[in-house]
């Protein structure tokens, strides 16, 4: 009996080890969605081809979970509402913020990509997205920074813990 | 052309109130919305709904306008109108943005004036003994504002371009110049309104080096054009009208006295190369004059 509680302890701290190392290495993956997102975001204006919607549209089908439901929610209600579409970026991002494993400071610099989204000229939106391009560049080296100096450690550290815990209760 | 295409533009309130006038009123030409003010509709008689046109709804019409992508419209704002679907035009006016000197774009949009495509198809036909004799005649339409110029112009277009047989007119090529886009109501490209089979449409290109260009490139029997006056323009007429092209221009006057004492119209007049002068006046009656300016047909209705 005291064998199979001293293994559920070990199993849920490695679990809970686990699960914080990996939202070491989905911030990294989430930042690098949100960039590729952008830029193909920053293209479609550079060429004035498509609407934000047809673009947003297509950014969903081209790139991973999570960002690509954030990009489809925020297509369909751009083609459903009268607000602009900096507030409906904004809204959306609220919603599917719990689905990214990003810092709140993240969610802020993507919320400024959508500021005046759409709103403005050519020159003015990409100047706009570049330079939060430039800053997502500097989180994203950050957080791989943080990755490889942090995710085995929380992974080692939670299963010493957890042996830890079960050596002195048994 | 009906004006559904206008109402997904409109913010509900305001689409729900015009409607209920547009159905009572075929005659509608022209939706204004002024940002804090009644809207207003105009054709034949004069509407000013108990609705004003506020803020909110400015930005939810620039909104529906710009399917929320204004940087698309850079270009058409510098002309500072928008074609939409159904041929309808758009025309704005709120903050210029100058560089160097010249209109780069506009902001704060507040200012809207939609105008209702209109065909009448068939409106030029009891003009035809006149405007074509084995072949078409080199005409120029004169009017004023709101005459029915470009209507009629369209017609011509649209008749020259797919032929009428029971009345002899074979179908030609056709040039159609359409610098402000009204003739064809271009979108993307695509004639929204009918100008016929054989129509080859230059949109939004500057008249006189549209001529030029469908000169060289398209081999017009034909060659429409809206709102002549310039140097440039009466230069790329002549090279077309030498070239043996006929040419349908409209000009914008009260009579053919008026147009004839322009330098410009006077030269072309004088060298005989328009064939019939018609002149139109807001009451949809019109003149028409041969090389000489000796009357045709006095006044008769236009349909």
């Amino acid at each position: 009996m005291k064998w199979a509680g001293a293994f559920f302890i070990i199993l849920a701290s490695f679990l809970i080890g686990q699960r914080k190392s990996k939202a070491y290495t989905n911030r990294v993956l989430h930042i690098r969605q949100f960039e590729s997102a952008l830029l193909t975001l920053q293209s479609a204006i550079l060429f004035g081809a498509d609407s934000i919607e047809t673009t947003a549209r297509f950014i969903a089908e081209t790139i991973e979970k999570p960002a690509a439901l954030f990009f489809r929610d925020f297509a369909e209600e751009l083609s459903s509402t009268e607000m602009s579409a900096a507030n409906v970026w904004t809204h959306t991002l609220q919603r599917h913020n719990e689905f990214f494993d990003l810092k709140q400071s993240d969610i802020r610099l993507i919320e400024q990509a959508g500021h005046m989204l759409g709103s403005c000229t050519q020159e003015a939106e990409e100047r706009r997205i570049k330079h939060v391009l430039k800053q997502l560049e500097k989180r994203r080296e950050e957080a791989v920074a943080e990755e490889q100096r942090f995710a085995s450690m929380v992974r080692a550290i939670s299963v010493l813990s957890g042996l830890l815990t079960a050596i002195l209760l048994m | 052309m009906t004006y559904e295409a206008i109402l997904p533009y409109l913010p509900e309130m305001v689409a729900r109130s015009v409607t209920t006038i547009l159905k009572k009123d075929p005659h509608i030409e022209e939706i204004r919305l002024r940002t804090g003010q009644p809207i207003e509709l105009s054709g034949n008689k004069q509407y000013v709904l108990p609705l004003i046109f506020t803020e909110k709804e400015r930005l939810a019409f620039v909104h529906k306008l710009t399917k929320h992508s204004f940087y698309r419209l850079e270009e058409q704002l510098k002309k500072g109108y928008i074609t939409i679907e159904g041929g309808h035009r758009i025309g704005l006016a709120g903050q210029a943005v100058l560089k160097k000197g010249s209109v780069y774009s506009m902001s704060n949009l507040s200012f809207f004036n939609i105008r209702i495509a209109k065909e009448k198809k068939g409106c030029a036909h009891h003009l035809l003994p006149f405007l074509y004799e084995n072949g078409w005649q080199s005409t120029l339409l004169i009017g004023p504002p709101r005459s029915g110029k470009t209507t009629l112009l369209r017609d011509l277009a649209r008749t020259a371009a797919t032929g009428l047989t029971e009345r002899g007119v074979l179908s030609c090529k056709t040039s159609i110049v359409d610098e402000r886009s009204e003739i064809a109501g271009c979108l993307n490209g695509v004639p929204q309104l009918d100008v016929g089979k054989r129509a080859d449409v230059l949109d939004a290109c500057p008249k006189s080096e549209g001529m030029m260009m469908m000169i060289r490139s398209m081999s017009p029997d034909v060659i429409i054009v809206d709102e002549i006056g310039r140097a440039e323009d009466a230069y790329a007429m002549s090279e077309a009208l030498n070239a043996g092209i006929s040419v349908i221009a409209t000009v914008h006057a009260h009579s053919y006295e008026e147009v004839i004492r322009r330098p410009i119209i006077r030269t072309i007049k004088e060298s005989g190369l328009f064939k019939r002068y018609m002149e139109m006046n807001q009451n949809h009656e019109c003149t028409i004059r041969d090389e000489q300016g000796r009357v045709l047909k006095p006044a008769m209705a236009l349909r």
